[in-house]
């Protein structure tokens, strides 16, 4: 019986895994692009997810985590010429740091109270990006961000992109998917059920809180530098407020207990702002943002009275949806006492 | 040496003594028992010991060991568990997951291990000790269960089944029993005997004296913070403290009723249910109300008391039974609604509006008597005399007509609470303990005034843990317990001895 289920689940993923792989094989250039582009968003989320879902930690700040590793790394590889691989790896580094800074100071903070926090921490972040021109180039910008390189070979197809991208996002996955049924998981839904039990029963709530913002914070640095040295160029306006929204919608809408949950949310996301680029223009709209931001709100509201487990919870359940979700958790972020 | 020492613990919050001065100390392998009336501090207790309250001064040692100033999960790591008054459990997380967070192997799984190997070998250490754990209280059958899905006795296990997989040297049981039936509390003392023979210090707060007594080596009785009783279980029983603690201390009340004999009930209730959360509360009520009475019902912390009113009142939707007030079913009605049918309900800690003046809140009172436009200019003419009939009533109300409610004193408040209550005009006044936190001039005053106003034909449904005060304004006794109404009796026909053996054995 139980051998039978890690089969099927083996299977469910082994078949996502292909399809995956097939599919800059069958689509153009442009779709490359942006399902890489959904892959990057999905290793941010995916850190955001755990935090919402698992942690019950709602945090406004994960786009600014995400320009700390573009920022981080892409100022390494740009004025010490160090190699990109290393410069990525450093950036992580340093936003785990300040995810641990976050971390700390909101130790004692619970629901809106701690995501009002993340939101004035993102803005703080997002102002230097904006104002420390020495470090960040300031409102226009950094350029000439050097392509990913390991040795001799330079990432500098989309193709290639694309494969290092979701074979990094099913690495991770899997090891989220060990993390989030290990102690250390069931210790962070414990708190999040009920911190007062969970220290009565000696868990360190302080630390696993700590922990879950850094894990967090890393994989946001990881698809934030991966992002900047694909671009090859970044600016300030990539990871303001609304950028942080847009990856909160994601984790919600693809199921923030799913693990699965971040590619969903991440692809139909993008997928609707692409299809709104498209289309909007052919009816005479030509201001897309605003439109955007109300499809967003809608999608965030039907997404919360309708499918609370999030797109995940739909799929077949061969193990790669899980259908456990805690609205409590996602909607405010409350622990019920 | 004791295990566990309680030395001079004072605890405040606001102007209020949680605790005072609470010294008493547990001996490794005894089984004490804390009891005492509502709000005698025993959780307060209970939390300075688990470091959720730091005590305001006094000494709490543990093994020898200063705990004062420890966190929660220091305290805990170091052999200290408890249940929680209100079930605490992780609800998402399966039955055996909740025990095994509660295990150091579990919880000292870091971080990296978990995230490459997903803590494989540690799940399955842990698994097989919580799984003996579950065996030990019987409930290996729902170890895969959702810690939700479950009923609320086995919650109540499951409970004592994580604070067990901490592997404790002192249990500490925050009324381990209440909300179960009686045959789950008679298999959770059972157990509690068992695991205190096999070694296990266990500190307990219990209501139903009947367990303490059976169960616990030595008592110790808060009453508003202090201990005023300490011993076994036969010699805090014969002292007269504790007797007053349980069944609060005399009043004199100069107002002697007038009896009316009107034989058309008020109220009628009849095979009333409710449920609250998983817990079946009421469980078959039924009872008559006639006009001009006032009856009180009596019976210990858990037994119903609060949600009958509550279900009366409409604040709680019955699954069974009907509730026929004045000639008209209002079992499901909206509590808005049975309040313009004029019930009025003056909850238990008084429901004050703090920001509003006592005059305010007064007006407030007659809110369903003005209409929405009359409402707007000065206060009509008809309200303000109400006001003044109320002043009349409660002198002091008068003088703090313009002072802030949320700063008049509590027995202020419990005035305000009652005046604001009449100014609806209610056929039918429930009160939800009166009496409770306060001293007894005040309950004096109260309960005084709570006889003429039946005297001048308002009914009244008087909930009550102070039996002496009740004892002497009450028409008629109703004795809650468990759901249901045990005995019915008038004061006269009943003494404080025989309630006091109702109270203990059973």
């Amino acid at each position: 019986m139980k051998g039978l289920r890690i089969r099927k689940h083996v299977w469910g993923w082994t078949a996502l895994f292909l399809v995956v792989m097939c599919l800059p094989l069958v689509t153009g250039t442009l779709w490359t692009q942006i399902l890489l582009l959904v892959g990057l968003y999905a290793i941010c989320t995916l850190g955001l997810s755990v935090l919402i879902g698992y942690a019950g930690l709602v945090s406004l700040a994960q786009a600014a985590f995400w320009g700390i590793g573009a920022y981080v790394s892409a100022f390494l590889a740009i004025r010490t010429g160090m190699s990109p691989i290393l410069s990525v790896l450093i950036s992580i580094g340093v936003a785990s740091g300040v995810a641990f800074g976050l971390g700390w100071m909101t130790r004692n903070l619970e629901g809106h109270y701690l995501t009002l926090a993340t939101l004035g921490a993102g803005m703080i972040i997002h102002i230097i990006f904006n104002e420390e021109s020495w470090l960040t180039g300031g409102p226009s910008g950094m350029y000439g961000i050097p392509q990913l390189s390991v040795g001799a070979w330079v990432v500098d197809s989309d193709r290639e992109m694309f494969y290092l991208v979701w074979i990094l996002l099913f690495l991770l996955l899997w090891l989220t998917r060990n993390l989030v049924r290990s102690p250390w998981g069931q210790i962070l839904q414990a708190m999040r059920d009920s911190q007062v039990a969970a220290a009565s029963m000696g868990v360190d709530v302080s630390k696993y809180k700590v922990q879950a913002f850094m894990f967090s914070g890393a994989l946001a640095a990881l698809s934030g530098s991966l992002y900047a040295h694909y671009m090859t160029f970044v600016s300030p306006e990539l990871f303001g407020f609304k950028q942080s929204i847009e990856f909160l919608l994601m984790a919600v809408i693809g199921g923030a207990l799913a693990i699965t949950g971040p590619i969903w949310g991440a692809l139909l996301l993008t997928g609707l702002k692409e299809v709104l680029r498209i289309v909007l223009p052919l009816v005479g709209i030509t201001s897309v943002g605003p439109v955007e931001t109300l499809a967003f709100g809608i999608l965030l509201v039907a997404a919360i009275m309708f499918l609370p487990g999030g797109l995940a919870s739909v799929l077949p359940r061969r193990g790669i949806g899980r259908r456990r979700w805690n609205r409590h958790a996602v909607i405010d972020g409350q622990q019920r006492q | 040496m004791p295990l566990l020492t309680v030395n001079n613990v004072s605890k405040r919050f606001g102007g209020i003594h949680a605790l005072e001065n609470c010294s008493f100390d547990v001996k490794e392998g005894e089984f004490l028992a804390v009891i005492g009336p509502n709000g005698a501090g025993k959780s307060t207790l209970f939390n300075c010991i688990t470091g959720n309250y730091l005590p305001d001064s006094g000494e709490i040692l543990f093994a020898g060991r200063s705990i004062v100033g420890l966190s929660p999960q220091q305290i805990a790591a170091i052999g200290v568990s408890r249940t929680f008054q209100n079930l605490n459990l992780f609800p998402e997380l399966t039955v055996l997951q909740n025990v095994q967070i509660a295990m150091a192997p579990f919880r000292q799984s870091g971080f990296w291990r978990s995230f490459l190997t997903g803590g494989e070998r540690v799940r399955r250490e842990t698994e097989q000790e919580a799984r003996k754990i579950l065996e030990r209280l019987g409930i290996e059958g729902l170890a895969e269960a959702q810690a939700k899905e479950l009923s609320f006795g086995q919650q109540r296990l499951v409970e004592l089944a994580r604070a067990l997989g901490l592997s404790p040297r002192i249990l500490l049981l925050d009324e381990p029993a209440s909300g179960l039936n009686d045959a789950e509390r008679e298999a959770l003392i059972q157990l509690l005997a068992e695991l205190n023979k096999a070694g296990l210090t266990i500190l307990m707060i219990e209501h139903d004296l009947a367990s303490v007594m059976k169960l616990a080596h030595r008592v110790v009785v808060l009453e508003f913070g202090k201990v005023i009783a300490y011993g076994s279980p036969a010699e805090v029983r014969s002292n007269p403290r504790f007797v007053s603690a349980y069944l609060g201390n005399g009043i004199r009340v100069e107002v002697s009723p007038i009896r009316r004999t009107e034989e058309r009930p008020l109220l009628k209730v009849s095979d009333l249910h409710t449920r609250r959360g998983t817990i079946h509360v009421l469980r078959g009520i039924n009872l008559e109300i006639h006009r001009h009475e006032l009856v009180a019902v009596i019976g210990p912390n858990g037994a119903g008391k609060s949600t009958l009113l509550g279900t009366l009142a409409g604040q709680f939707s019955p699954f069974q039974g009907r509730i026929t007030y004045d000639g008209q079913e209002i079992q499901g009605m909206p509590p808005e609604q049975v309040h313009r049918l004029r019930m009025t309900l003056i909850p238990e800690r008084r429901g004050m509006f703090p920001e509003l003046t006592v005059e305010e809140s007064l007006m407030l009172g007659a809110y369903t008597d003005v209409r929405f436009l009359r409402s707007l200019g000065r206060p009509p003419k008809e309200v303000v005399e109400r006001c003044e009939m109320m002043y009349e009533l409660f002198p002091r109300l008068k003088e703090r007509r313009r002072q802030l409610s949320g700063t008049l004193s509590g027995g202020e408040q419990q005035m305000l609470a009652v005046a604001r209550g009449l100014m609806s005009r209610p056929k039918l006044l429930l009160l939800d303990e009166p009496s409770l936190g306060l001293a007894e001039k005040v309950v004096e005053q109260l309960f005084t005034v709570f006889r003429q106003l039946a005297n001048d034909e308002l009914t009244i449904l008087l909930v009550e843990q102070n039996v002496r005060a009740a004892l002497q304004i009450a028409d008629r006794l109703l004795f809650l317990e468990r759901g249901q109404i045990q005995l019915e009796t008038t004061p006269d026909q009943i003494d404080e001895q025989r309630i006091m053996e109702i109270y203990t054995s059973r």
